[in-house]
């Protein structure tokens, strides 16, 4: 018998879902045009998060070796910054390396390159480009390295020049972060809404039907079931068009953001893509949730038995 | 049987609508309350299908004390008690065995029973070719006609008729009275709520008078006498 009342309401609610043809489609309309909004977020949300991962990625710190130090001394020195919380790496780089680096940099300054020629030694030290997890732990390895037993083999970093890029990099990564929660929830917050007083107003414009159900004797579940199953098909009718719709947007939009961001060595469209499965996923949780309260709450008023 | 025990209605507290009905209806019966717009009839209605709940007294169907029926019984009581509207009250979106199957599915009917149930009830009420019509495809006879079927579907006790023919020409109106003696025939309590005067005259029935709220008159094989 339950099978056969579950398959009765399923008929019911797929009967209501294509004869209400014009409630349908606007009740479906309002919940893709909700979703993409929040897909489109979310994808901002995605590529600017990124964006400010990769230029952190490319900031690093050196530290200048004096020349009198050895090479066991530097990997010593190499090996103990290694260790130190927050660091991701340590590339060395060596005395001669790093003159042949200084000599390619500067090939056409002959001044420099003759100058540099004539003396006998190599007047520039070994150098460690350390890389930290986060770019908020600059402050604490430098200052950790201001600090230790090889402090006086340490002839300059170039932290002091990196600092107020860095600064000014967390702040934009900090105001991005909050600007996309607060616009995202915002948003989030209005298309929750509008779902939920469609839904609201779907079900008010058949009202009379509930009530004559209601006369009829029907009990809970043969009036408010069909109900809420026919809301969940506009739900994911709306969902799976918005996705649709979404991916189609980001696939016509990918050779126009690739020029845009022609800087940011990544396909932004194939970035935002899988990442956004996340974000697809959670409004379709959130947004069943809402559709079967809104359903409840509607129908109630009208089906009081 | 019907009893209806010194009940009173009063609407927020100030419109006294029915004043200390005493009345009982035998199994079986026809009977036609009649009376002038706004004189209680609809709300005695109301009262036996616990839309509404009575103010003061007691109504007891068959020993059922329903003025203290329980939220969740109420479905069950309307299963036995149908009632037929002026307006119909027809599912626009159903066709019309749609709309008798659904009542059918409601009593727990299912299979090749309830579906030769419904072909018979449209033969019953002569709307065997018009199954798959909507009822905005119908006419007001035949939209009453389905709402009887609807009704008759339930294999009601008792059947509660409010102003059924009041939207339909003379013919559809005796086509239906003719239905609802049909009905009555076979067992079921026929409670015909009207203020049609030929129609209370031809039928020659009890007549239970409502005035200002009040029975001002029951009698049997009465007349119209407002």
């Amino acid at each position: 018998m339950f099978f056969i009342t579950f398959a009765r309401l399923l008929k019911y609610s797929t009967q209501g879902f294509f004869r209400n043809f014009w409630l349908s489609f606007v009740c479906i309309t309002t919940m893709v045009l909700a979703f993409v909004l929040i897909d489109v977020l979310g994808g901002i949300g995605i590529a600017s998060n990124d964006i400010v991962n990769s230029v952190k990625n490319k900031i690093d710190v050196s530290i200048y070796i004096k020349n009198t130090a050895t090479d066991d001394q530097i990997f010593a020195i190499k090996t103990e910054i290694a260790g130190l919380r927050g660091v991701k790496s340590v590339v060395y780089t060596s005395k001669q390396q790093a003159l042949d680096d200084f000599k390619k940099r500067h090939n056409d300054n002959s001044l420099l390159i003759n100058s540099l020629n004539e003396l006998d030694t190599n007047p520039i030290g070994a150098t460690l480009i350390v890389k930290a997890d986060s770019t908020n732990d600059y402050s604490y390895i430098l200052e950790y390295v201001s600090q230790f037993q090889y402090k006086d083999l340490i002839e300059d970093t170039n932290y002091t020049d990196n600092k107020l890029i860095i600064s000014k990099i967390n702040t934009f990564n900090v105001t991005i972060s909050k600007g996309i929660l607060f616009v995202g929830l915002f948003f989030g917050f209005i298309s929750a809404i509008t779902v939920l007083n469609t839904l609201r107003i779907t079900i008010y414009s058949r009202r009379r039907e509930i009530e004559i159900m209601r006369f009829l004797g029907a009990s809970w579940s043969f009036i408010k079931v069909p109900f809420i199953l026919e809301a969940i098909f506009y739900l994911i009718a709306g969902w799976i068009l918005s996705i649709g719709l979404y991916y189609s947007m980001l696939i016509f939009l990918a050779p126009y953001s690739n020029v845009f961001f022609s800087f940011y060595q990544t396909d932004i469209v194939k970035l935002i893509m899988p990442n956004s499965i996340n974000t697809i996923i959670v409004e379709l949780v959130i947004g069943l949730a809402i559709t079967v309260f809104s359903s409840i709450l509607s129908i109630r008023k009208y089906a009081k038995v | 049987m019907i009893e209806f025990k010194n009940i009173g209605k009063i609407y927020n507290n100030s419109v006294n609508v029915l004043k200390d009905i005493n009345l009982s209806i035998d199994n079986g019966e026809y009977v036609c309350i009649i009376g002038r717009s706004g004189s209680g009839k609809t709300t005695l209605a109301k009262l036996m299908t616990a839309e509404e709940k009575p103010t003061s007294g007691v109504i007891t169907i068959d020993d059922w004390d329903i003025t203290k029926i329980k939220k969740k019984d109420i479905p069950s009581l309307r299963r036995q008690i149908a009632v037929i509207f002026q307006d119909f009250r027809l599912l626009p979106k159903k066709t019309a065995k749609e709309n008798i199957s659904f009542a059918c599915e409601i009593s727990g009917d299912f299979g090749s029973k309830m579906n030769s149930k419904i072909d018979q009830l449209l033969q019953v009420v002569g709307l065997g070719d018009k199954s798959k019509n909507y009822p905005f495809e119908l006419s007001g006879g035949e939209q009453q006609r389905v709402a009887i079927a609807r009704a008759l579907a339930f294999n009601p006790s008792i059947l509660i008729a409010d102003e059924p023919t009041g939207n339909l020409d003379s013919i559809n109106t005796e086509g239906i009275l003719t239905l609802l003696q049909d009905i009555n025939n076979m067992g079921t309590t026929v409670i015909l709520i009207t203020h049609d005067k030929e129609i209370v005259n031809s039928l020659n029935k009890r007549i239970i008078t409502i005035e200002d709220g009040r029975i001002a008159s029951d009698r049997v094989n009465g007349k119209y006498l407002i």
